[in-house]
């Protein structure tokens, strides 16, 4: 029993404590072998609870493969998934928002339940990694206590929405973007239209298209804020873009709207959801994303199928509620501005004044970028950082796709300050946004698909450019290094000057971790264009060809306008190869066995440490969905009645009927509402009258217990009523099963 | 409640802590400390104020820990351990001890590294053992009552840290 359960009661909203409950439910069912693995690791994946490297119970030590024997043996959390084994959580921070009490949480749950450290990823989440299955609902409960959800974190739903860290304070934006992107994210999460994806649907935000800003152009939706004179008036609509993506294969967005109206762009995304649901590929993985239904379609029909499904939606009051007052974010300053003030004693302060600060829009205040190094900040410098933030900004503190956090709305004169008290807690580090601030994926720390260690290729790289910071040239202090661990591209590699991503060579019998070298991406412009791979060198010798890459440059640039795109476009992908070819040698292992390991990992590399990835979540239907959550129900009924709760036995078996009815009638009728008289109905014309409910021997036994079920009014305190009644829910809903499985297959 | 994290203290090194990688994936070759899963080691090196070079363990997670500037190898428990908080402190310290040992005796570390006899002891649970007045009472007499003749003392209170008790 979680204690935190009892304590928050009051705090957490009454519907997400609901969803927890629900999941402890599930959690019990799996430990009793009551549901099917698969569906409980779709589950687990949307309420963001990840698998991690060595989760399939076995782990490369460096001498051999061996097993790791947890405790709980054979159970299982997932297909592939040992139950005991350490497991990530993935928070979703909506386009990076963070308040300080979530700061100050998320540093808590940090410390008590995962390893002591917060990592921001490159959506903007934060990430717990080594966290107990069995810890999860508290975790879960305290963040909900402060606003914060991990639904849908994970799986294959709508992701985090992001947006441009600098949304409201930039001086480029259209507009401020936080507050359709907080509309959208509320009216999208658990949406009944997105929950049957074959894949993750990845959403983000941009007030200006030239800076990366939100990087619409690699999202699967990206909207881009513009405005339009319309009868004299400035409207405020959306480019829209669909079917952009990285992994391993990158697709450039396309245009599916130059100008979408404010007002219809949840609908429109509602819309763009029930065709991708409907349609998208729910077999092959590889090509579920709606980037592959776009190009199967063509961008044409696509937004034909969208616009006619538009069409048809039932209306529903949250499309335009959010836009009758302003619509506003509420965020404010709470220091009255002021002018920059540059004198401090601190050494770095001038340093960091020139790379980690931004002139926001609003005259006398700034954006601060603390840089974490591999997006990494410890427990106690959460919590510190938010009391300082508290002191300067209150909660206009963002987290950014490029592993940073910022704090907006820094009152000028506060600058020194600040500065002074970051650097305390060791968040005053320059080079922000520069050479020197690399991105880069978990990678083989914690991932199962990692090849290479981009952490740890990343970390050594930082730490070689930061040496050397102030002597690096103008030209290419503000380049882009990003780094994935495999050709997934969670590192986003595709976007950067200089990318890498990792790989594995053969050498004479040997593994070596190498790192392809991709060149020539485009940070600006939304993610504007991808880089070309010019070839895989050894991991070890990345900082050389780093080296080189950049002297090149430096050397051959036509003149100062030209930027390193254009230098590489120009003298082409086998001049840049010819760059580092030499580097591309590897030694045999008997000169030197230092190649034959991995960045920070003294064990010889190996891949036998891969695993199957969770990143596309379990292939489960919506209808599997719904049937489970109504054995979910039968089983709390169960309890129910063993705990003497007749009515509320009661009460819960006839709920789980009709919710394994009505995942059958969804089927053919989608909007079938949420009403026993009509589903009871709808079941008897489709179903039963039909036969196709009927079991080959019982007939319709089980069919008919719904149906007398809806027009018996029996006493519901009553123990043998209440078994009765929970043992003829579970034989229907198993009934509903096989039911569910002869339609799968085409027979009825 | 097992929910607690005890440090003891470095008084000097003389080698890179990441060093502290192969001699804690040594402790998983050869399965070093008892009655843990070990699973991994984590290099947080790049964290200031952070948990340093860690190994994971279903158990419990060891850590050349820098929390607060105060350098010290750290062990914080995650399963049950011991039936009273006594018990509890009493095995974790045990762990501890026997983890420092493993570093003295290190052919590669062994020399490099002096361990003071100071410890911090810091509740991991914040539902438990809050960092408030009554807990710090029950903490006091627990922690007296397994450091015998130590002296114990409550550092100057962080916002919002954990409940902490140093022992010398």
């Amino acid at each position: 029993m979680d204690q935190w359960k009892d304590k928050l009661a009051g705090i957490l909203p009454e519907s997400l404590e609901q969803e927890i409950s629900e999941f402890e439910s599930q959690m019990e069912m799996m430990r009793r072998g009551e549901i099917d693995p698969r569906i409980f690791g779709e589950t687990r994946l949307r309420r963001g609870i990840y698998g991690q490297r060595y989760d399939n119970g076995q782990r490369d030590d460096g001498n051999r493969i061996r097993e790791i024997v947890f405790p709980s043996g054979e159970l299982m959390k997932g297909p592939d998934t040992v139950w005991d084994a350490p497991g990530m959580l993935r928070i979703k921070n909506p386009f990076g928002a963070v308040t300080v009490d979530q700061m100050i949480v998320m540093s808590d749950l940090a410390e008590e339940y995962a390893d002591g450290v917060l990592h921001v990823t490159t959506r903007q989440d934060i990430q717990y990694h080594y966290v107990h299955i069995e810890d999860m609902p508290p975790v879960m409960r305290r963040l909900g206590a402060v606003g914060i959800t991990t639904k849908e974190a994970c799986g294959n739903v709508v992701r985090n929405v992001t947006a441009c860290p600098l949304a409201g304070v930039c001086n480029d934006e259209a507009f401020d973007v936080t507050p359709y992107s907080a509309a959208l994210t509320n009216f999208l999460l658990g949406h009944p239209d997105c929950q049957d994806f074959g894949r993750k649907f990845k959403i983000a935000f941009s007030g200006c298209y030239d800076h990366a800003c939100g990087l619409v152009n690699m999202h699967d939706l990206g909207a881009l804020a513009i405005t339009k004179k319309v009868d004299g008036k400035i409207k405020r609509g959306f480019k829209l873009f669909v079917g952009g993506g990285l992994g391993a294969v990158p697709h450039p967005a396309k245009i599916f709207d130059e100008f979408v109206p404010e007002e219809e762009l949840l609908p429109l995304s509602q819309a763009m959801g029930r065709v991708f649901a409907r349609l998208g590929e729910k077999k092959n993985r590889a090509k579920a994303r709606v980037k592959f239904l776009i190009a199967k379609l063509g961008i044409d029909e696509f937004k034909r199928l969208v616009l006619e499904e538009r069409k048809i939606l039932p209306h529903d009051d949250r499309w335009t509620s959010y836009l009758e007052h302003g619509p506003v974010y509420g965020e404010k300053a709470i220091k009255s501005p002021s002018d920059i003030k540059t004198s401090s004693d601190e050494p770095n302060f001038d340093h960091w004044l020139s790379t980690n600060i931004y002139s926001q829009r609003q005259k006398g205040y700034s954006v601060v970028t603390i840089a974490l190094p591999l997006g990494d900040l410890s427990s106690h410098q959460g919590r510190k950082l938010a009391y300082i933030a508290d002191k300067y900004v209150g909660d206009a503190i963002r987290l950014t796709v490029e592993q940073n956090i910022v704090l907006r709305w820094v009152s000028n004169k506060d600058l020194p300050e600040l500065y002074k008290e970051l650097n305390v807690i060791g968040l005053a580090t320059p080079d922000a946004g520069t050479i020197v601030d690399v991105t880069s994926c978990p990678g083989t720390d914690t991932c199962k698909l990692g090849i290479a260690s981009s952490r740890g290729l990343a970390g050594e790289l930082r730490l070689q450019l930061a040496q050397k910071s102030l002597e690096l040239d103008k030209a290419i202090k503000g380049l882009r290094i990003k780094v994935s661990g495999c050709f997934n591209s969670c590192g986003q590699h595709h976007i950067a000057d200089i990318g890498f991503y990792g790989n594995s060579r053969n050498i004479k019998g040997f593994k070596v971790p190498h790192f392809q070298v991709v060149l020539g991406g485009e940070w600006k412009n939304n993610g504007g264009s991808y880089g070309m791979a010019i070839g895989a060198v050894p991991s070890k010798r990345i900082p050389k060809s780093v080296t080189l890459i950049t002297e090149s440059f430096i050397k051959e640039r036509l003149n100062f306008d030209e930027s390193f795109q254009g230098y590489v476009g120009r003298v082409g992908k086998k001049y840049m190869r010819s760059i580092i070819e030499g580097l591309m040698i590897v030694p045999s292992y008997e000169e030197d066995s230092s190649y034959y390991s991995d960045w920070g990992d003294p064990r010889e590399f190996s891949l036998g440490d891969m695993g199957v990835g969770e990143c596309a979540g379990e292939i489960v239907t919506r209808e599997e969905f719904e049937l489970q959550t109504a054995e979910r129900e039968v089983f709390e009924a169960q309890l129910a009645l063993e705990e003497k709760n007749f009515r509320d036995a009661n009460d819960k078996s006839y709920h789980a009927m009709l919710n394994a009815a009505r995942a059958l009638i969804r089927i053919e009728n989608y909007d079938v509402p949420n009403s026993p008289e009509i589903i009871v109905q709808e079941f008897k014309v489709r179903f039963f009258d039909t036969k196709r409910f009927f079991d080959k021997y019982a007939k319709g036994k089980f069919g008919r217990y719904l149906l007398q079920r809806f027009d018996e009014d029996e006493p519901k305190d009553i123990e043998d009523v209440a078994r009765r009644y929970v043992e003829e829910s579970q034989l229907f809903i198993e009934a509903a099963h096989s039911c569910y499985a002869r339609i799968s297959r085409g027979e009825v | 409640m097992h929910k607690f994290g005890l440090k003891r203290k470095i008084k000097s090194i003389n080698t890179d802590i990441e060093s502290f990688v192969p001699l804690f994936h040594n402790w998983i070759q050869e399965d070093k400390i008892p009655n843990h899963t070990m699973v991994d080691v984590a290099n947080y090196k790049h964290i200031p104020d952070g948990p340093g070079i860690m190994l994971i363990a279903h158990e419990g997670h060891f850590s050349l820990d820098f929390e607060d500037d105060e350098l010290g190898l750290l062990y914080v428990r995650k399963t049950p351990l011991g039936e009273s908080n006594s018990e509890t402190i009493l095995a974790i310290q045990q762990i501890l001890d026997f983890a420092v040992k493993l570093i003295q005796i290190d052919s590669k570390v062994g020399e490099k590294i002096e361990f003071s006899d100071k410890y911090q002891l810091f509740s991991n649970d914040r539902f438990e053992l809050p960092n408030d007045v009554e807990s710090k009472k029950k903490l006091l007499q627990v922690a007296s009552g397994v450091f015998n003749d130590a002296i114990l003392s409550v550092p100057p209170p962080l916002k919002g840290a954990r409940l902490k008790i140093n022992i010398q």
